[in-house]
């Protein structure tokens, strides 16, 4: 929605422009799976957000079962991935390849390979899966590597789809991650109106289980149950929910961990650029 | 907060990502004896240690096929806990090409309706114990089998039982990265007790574990470690 009004300031005609801009709360949460409570591992997912009024951020990454460091190298895949985004969201909106897939790749893959230096060992032994979006109300940007899914809410229709498809092998143990050769070329970012969305979820694919038909391609209905609990509730309050909750419904449907990271409309802010 | 809490009726339930698993049986006359007798004894262990894990009861499904004198299919792939488990006995030549053939054709039909059902599924596992050499043309199913294991599609486990078995023939059948590993029919319990392990960590297993290197490095590991045991006088 944009409007245009002008009025005269000091002799000079003002023109007025006002957008709709959205805001949005920021929730995540994660819980260790039955197979690495069975063998007293810790969670192998992180998760991770930052919001302010100006940017958006959220992130999930779910380390590779064999990667000795799988639980470090996710944690540092999400703090490296917000970092990045902050600094250079409008940059990433506005550019191509080169800035999202390639500068934002080396920066990830950068802080992953000190860790690894520092432990002696190779790369691989951090790798991980990345989904990431960010949003300064105006552009929605959504960025995967590896398996997982991220699902938008329209506004207009109501509905959940899936704005990235997953990049999976044929079989349930196969994907691409962040530190995989040629991961640039598997990386998918899109950018989408903020407008057209009111609602964004990450999610591993531990929680993918439980919150998205594989067979009929959709997404659960406890996905409008947690927007709604992210408009409505505050966000320290909806995290500890949503942790119990996935602690102790969906890691029933899955052996895997289990994370979740959700951006949801707070509702309408008018932002004025004054020309 | 009460009202937080997510209705079990409101998440979806997709079905856990399945291993199928053909045990191809030599069951020909020369299997007779104490050598059906272990390896009776050693299947049905094989279905209830599966059984017991949880994780394994849900990801495993078993297909056992014999072939003495003819091929035969006992049992079809479907969740363990309702399966019956099959009793072997001994008839005939050992038409080891057709078997493998039939194994083939009963995995591709698996994953087509796995991938119709919307259900993931692992990397297929061919189980091939023989005591002897094929007496039919395997030319065929060696090649249907060299094909999948070049396209990831395949990893076949070739166990030969006792002394008599040709080594050579089941080779075809396999990649170098997976030889023929040789057993006497004491060891067949032993290497039942390895296969539901290796089905207990593929059932756990995340993106990036469990291929056909490790299965294969693991089995050799684990018969390093009966003959090591032979040594020390230990059965």
């Amino acid at each position: 929605m944009k409007m245009k009004t002008s009025r005269r300031l000091h002799g000079h005609a003002v023109v007025l422009r006002c957008q709709r801009k959205m805001r949005w709360n920021a929730v995540v949460a994660r819980a260790v799976g039955r197979s690495h409570k069975a063998l007293q591992k810790p969670c192998e997912d992180a998760v991770g957000k930052q919001a302010n009024s100006r940017l958006a951020v959220i992130a999930l990454a779910d380390g590779a079962g064999s990667a000795k460091h799988a639980s470090k190298g996710a944690d540092i895949a999400v703090a490296a991935t917000i970092n990045f985004l902050r600094r250079h969201f409008h940059r990433l909106v506005q550019g191509g390849y080169a800035i999202r897939h390639v500068e934002m790749l080396t920066y990830v893959r950068k802080a992953i390979a000190k860790a690894a230096v520092n432990h002696g060992v190779s790369i691989r032994e951090f790798a991980s899966t990345l989904l990431f979006a960010a949003s300064d109300g105006i552009h929605l940007l959504i960025g995967q590597v590896g398996d997982g899914r991220v699902g938008v809410r329209s506004v207009h229709t109501g509905q959940w789809i899936s704005a990235i498809e997953p990049s999976r092998g044929e079989y349930a143990n196969e994907t691409c991650f962040i530190t995989t050769q040629g991961s640039g070329m598997r990386l998918s970012i899109v950018v989408l109106p903020s407008a057209d969305f009111d609602a964004c979820a990450l999610m591993s694919d531990g929680a993918e289980a439980s919150l998205f038909d594989r067979r009929q391609q959709s997404f659960a209905k406890a996905m409008d149950t947690l927007a709604a609990w992210v408009k409505r509730y505050p966000e320290t309050e909806v995290e500890q929910a949503l942790a119990r909750e996935l602690e102790e419904a969906l890691t029933r449907k899955t052996f895997d961990d289990v994370s979740i990271a959700l951006l949801v409309d707070a509702g309408v802010a008018l932002r004025s650029n004054v020309s | 907060m009460n009202e937080l809490k997510i209705r079990l009726d409101e998440l979806n339930d997709n079905p856990n990502a399945r291993l199928p698993i053909c045990l191809a049986l030599d069951t020909s006359f020369s299997m007779s004896g104490e050598k059906l007798d272990e390896l009776n004894a050693a299947v049905k262990w094989f279905f209830r240690e599966v059984r017991k894990d949880e994780m394994s009861a849900m990801t495993a499904e078993i297909a056992t096929v014999s072939f003495g004198g003819i091929v035969k299919q006992l049992t079809n792939f479907s969740g363990i806990s309702r399966q019956e488990i099959p009793v072997l006995t001994t008839d005939g030549d050992t038409p080891m090409g057709a078997a493998v053939e039939f194994c083939l054709d009963l995995l591709d039909q698996a994953k087509r309706e796995y991938r119709e059902l919307g259900v993931d599924y692992y990397q297929p596992w061919l189980v091939l114990m023989t005591d002897g050499a094929p007496t039919d043309v395997i030319s065929s199913a060696v090649r249907r089998c060299q094909e999948e294991i070049k396209n990831r599609k395949l990893t076949v486990i070739p166990i030969a039982i006792g002394a008599g078995a040709d080594i050579n023939k089941l080779s075809q059948f396999t990649s170098s990265d997976f030889p023929p590993v040789s057993l006497n029919s004491a060891r067949l319990k032993d290497f039942f007790a390895w296969l539901a392990k290796s089905v207990q960590q593929t059932s756990m297993s995340n993106p990036g574990d469990s291929d056909a290197h490790q299965l294969a490095a693991s089995l050799k590991r684990e018969t390093m470690s009966w003959d090591e045991a032979m040594r020390g006088g230990n059965p």
